[in-house]
């Protein structure tokens, strides 16, 4: 939002009225201006005006519905390792490009039983985040209850990955959106599994995967050393065909470097949750060292003296 | 019962001359002569048994559970009609979860258990005509109770012993078919309940752990129980404690074992001495 | 308990006005909170006491009158059937559900502060969006954002009550200082177990900090031309945003 009274009064599109500053209103319903309302319910009130453009009015008979992201968390990054699967997250909650919240968690352990073990690793809206949180928690709650009165399936990481895509397409298709991206990671029996949704309702499942800024940045980056592993394996120089525990914190910790590099809605200090067969292990929060070095010879654009 | 048959134990909306409710007790007898079940408060949690006849030989063993779970941190056991104690269970989770999706935090099994008379006078005070209080025990005993009011429903014919660990610490309470409920330190329902709680009765209440807690429960429930009378039985065992982190679970099968090996010798010991 | 919300008076504003904000904040110590506002009067602030509410702003929008009509019911109805008052999270977490329930119509940044046996003073943040957060130290409002350094900067951990009361006066009258939104008197509350003791400080005894150097008057020559000439590129020395 534009504060300067030169555009007091002024028609806005959706794009300028977000205010990521603004802790008192949010854009969309702040009051038309004449211009831009559009469903004339006869009020001038401003509070149920049209806010105008492609946005939907509360009282004009059209249902209010998506709104944008207000306070966000960045990429997570998963891989799946010998024993296991780990998830990767910073403890940023930005608000705009404000840096508001620096001690959030964004990894969430699930269930873990002696059969199995999931978690949650989770980026975009965080209210969206802790009402999806609830949701999970209150179907866990449930299965577990009835697990314990009789021989009832016990809930696995495929089948939490099932409820959320489901939870998250149905969203979608009321067009009011949770609006999140994630990674889901979990072991069952020996058996590893790394999905991720989204807000679309998008999934797909891959051995190494990654949300946001991540999903350009470090999965080329997890990849590449996933598959180097495997090629190894196959030849034989190495046993298994999959990463180590370090080798996997190893390259977590680069990628999330790079990200803290390159992604400025990103904070040098994440934690990694290692899901293995004996549970759900989330790190102490841990910053990276970086390297600033190279940037005192650069010299800028423009006439340099030195 | 000197009063059968006179015609007021047909219908639970009707009292009899001198103030009873017949179908009430009736239920209450229903509770009584099914197999025992055990609670037992510990300093550091709570433990929950039921002796489970076998009724046949073809019955998976392990199977048919019949301790529940309300929520991660309340269990409960009935002794009487198994559905009525399914029903009973069902309408305790929809309870204990509307609490946690309205208040955000796990629901107490009592409001006050410092204060235990203050709530009723508290609301009357308020103005309020129908005090019931947000605790789960509560909750859950005003729903039978309400089975005690109408003409076209039948009393829940169950005793429930419900148990869990709040913020409040561990908590056992006992709920009768009228819908009245105590709360104890240790109690039994059902067959041979009166033994089983001169039993508990003997144990230091105050001091005990789950640990010592389950080997007393697993001894008790062996000693009560008449082979030649009733057949054999599975004990059914469930717990709350530091090794569960808060949870309602089942004793781990090797722990239960041990403590029923160290119940029968005991026993046998006890009957070489006589 | 006590809990403070910063909104605007939507029907007072003008058309496309924008929103005009104000300055929040709640600190927790060792045995309880400060919260502390300024006191323009285009928001509206509101302090809600145990179960007293007092309202201390002209105005307030019927929304956010609802919002804390609907938030007395609940403390009331729960005080009614737990025969004790809420904890500091319960009425936090019920105000999360309500701002996140009607985020599409709620434009309120909330900070719940309060003081209970459980947990001791303790400080939940409910921004847009309606989720929920908990802080040693929370700030709300368009003044906000001018003194985050400023608390990052100064808060510490073990303030006693005393440090914290100074705390919360500087940082709201550095923020009402630079925000042309924000000013006034500042209004605070230590909530302890004690009870609440509230704390005005009047608009000329705000704490006195830079606030710029002395007149710089341009001194012209008698041609009229400024004497100092600005560069006509951007040159050396210059950091293009």
């Amino acid at each position: 939002m534009n504060h300067h009274p030169g555009a007091w009064g002024q028609t806005l599109t959706p794009h300028q009225r977000f205010d990521a500053y603004s802790s008192s209103a949010p854009s969309r319903y702040q009051p038309s201006t004449s211009g831009s309302g559009i469903v004339g319910n006869g009020n001038d009130h401003g509070f149920y005006d049209a806010p105008g453009g492609n946005e939907a009015v509360m009282a004009g008979g059209v249902v209010g519905h998506t709104q944008q992201p207000l306070v966000t968390g960045t990429s997570v990054l998963g891989l799946v390792f010998a024993d296991g699967v780990m998830l990767a997250a910073d403890n940023l909650a930005s608000y705009g490009s404000l840096a508001r919240f620096r001690d959030i968690q964004r990894l969430i352990p699930l269930e873990s039983s002696k059969h199995s073990s999931s978690c949650l690793a989770v980026g975009g809206d965080m209210s969206d985040f802790q009402y999806l949180q609830k949701q999970l928690e209150t179907m866990i709650i449930n299965e577990r209850t009835q697990a314990l009165g009789d021989d009832h399936p016990s809930l696995g990481p495929v089948q939490i990955y099932e409820y959320l895509s489901n939870l998250m397409y149905a969203r979608r298709s009321k067009m009011d959106p949770l609006w999140n991206a994630m990674l889901l990671g979990g072991v069952k029996d020996g058996e590893s599994f790394l999905g991720y949704v989204d807000l679309l309702g998008t999934t797909y499942t891959s051995p190494t995967l990654a949300s946001g800024f991540g999903s350009h940045m470090a999965q080329p980056l997890l990849r590449e050393a996933y598959e180097k592993r495997q090629a190894q394996g196959k030849s034989g120089e190495r046993e298994g065909e999959l990463m180590s525990r370090d080798e996997a914190v190893a390259v977590l910790e680069d990628c999330m470097k790079v990200l803290y590099y390159r992604d400025a809605r990103s904070m040098n200090k994440y934690q990694i949750a290692t899901i293995t067969a004996q549970g759900v292990d989330i790190s102490a929060s841990k910053s990276n060292e970086t390297e600033w070095k190279f940037a005192e010879g650069l010299r800028g654009y423009g006439p340099q003296k030195q | 019962m000197s009063s059968i048959g006179t015609g007021y134990d047909l219908s639970v909306s009707t009292y009899s001359p001198d103030g009873r409710l017949f179908q009430v007790e009736y239920a209450a007898k229903a509770a009584e002569n099914a197999g025992l079940a055990i609670g037992l408060k510990c300093s550091d949690g709570i433990v929950l048994a039921v002796e489970k006849i076998v009724q046949s030989k073809l019955l998976v063993k392990g199977a048919n559970r019949r301790i529940m779970s309300l929520d991660n941190h309340v269990g409960m056991v009935s002794s009487g009609l198994l559905a009525d104690g399914r029903h009973l269970a069902k309408r305790g989770r929809e309870e204990a979860q509307s609490y946690r999706d309205q208040y955000g935090a796990p629901m107490t099994l009592k409001v006050r258990p410092d204060k235990p008379a203050s709530v009723v006078s508290s609301l009357m005070a308020k103005g309020w005509s129908s005090p019931c209080s947000q605790a789960l025990i509560e909750r859950v005993a005003m729903y039978e109770h309400a089975y005690t009011c109408y003409g076209s429903v039948r009393p829940f014919g169950i005793s429930t012993i419900m148990a869990g660990v709040d913020k409040t610490g561990p908590q056992l309470y006992v709920v009768e078919p009228s819908g009245s409920y105590y709360g104890y330190r240790a109690s039994a329902v059902g067959k041979g309940k009166q033994l089983a709680k001169t039993e508990l009765e003997k144990l230091d209440l105050s001091n005990i752990t789950v640990k010592q807690g389950v080997m007393e429960v697993a001894r008790i429930a062996h000693l009560v129980h008449d082979d030649n009378k009733d057949g054999n039985f599975e004990l059914e065992m469930t717990w709350i404690g530091p090794e569960t982190k808060g949870f309602h679970e089942h004793v781990p099968s090797q722990l239960l074992q041990e403590a029923e090996e160290a119940a029968k010798r005991a026993l046998e010991e006890a009957m070489e001495e006589d | 308990m006590a809990d403070m919300i910063n909104t605007v008076n939507m029907e007072r504003l003008k058309k496309g006005e924008v929103n005009l904000g104000t300055s929040i904040m709640a600190v927790a110590f060792e045995g309880g909170v400060v919260l502390g506002a300024d006191s323009r009067t285009t928001t509206g602030s509101y302090i809600v006491s145990g179960l007293q509410t007092y309202p201390n702003v002209r105005d307030q929008a019927h929304l956010f009158l609802n919002l804390c009509n609907t938030f007395h019911y609940h403390a009331q109805f729960y005080a009614a059937q737990h025969d004790s008052r809420p904890p500091v999270h319960t009425i936090a977490s019920l105000f999360q559900s309500l701002c996140y329930e009607n985020k599409d119509r709620l434009s309120a940044g909330i900070i719940v502060a309060g003081w209970d046996e459980e947990q001791g003073g303790q400080v939940y943040n409910i921004p847009l969006g309606g989720g929920i957060f908990r802080q040693p130290w929370s700030i709300g409002g368009s003044g906000s954002t001018y003194v985050y350094g400023y608390c990052d900067a100064t808060y510490k951990e073990g303030m006693s009550e005393d440090e914290t009361v100074n705390f919360v006066r500087n940082t709201l009258a550095l923020a009402m200082a630079r925000d042309g939104s924000s000013g006034g008197c500042i209004r605070m509350c230590v909530i302890t177990k004690g009870g609440v003791r509230r704390i005005f400080v009047p608009g000329n005894e705000l704490p006195k900090f830079w606030e710029g150097a002395e007149l710089i008057e341009t001194k012209r020559a008698i041609s009229g031309k400024p004497e100092i000439s600005l560069p006509a590129t951007a040159g050396e020395g210059m950091v293009v945003q």
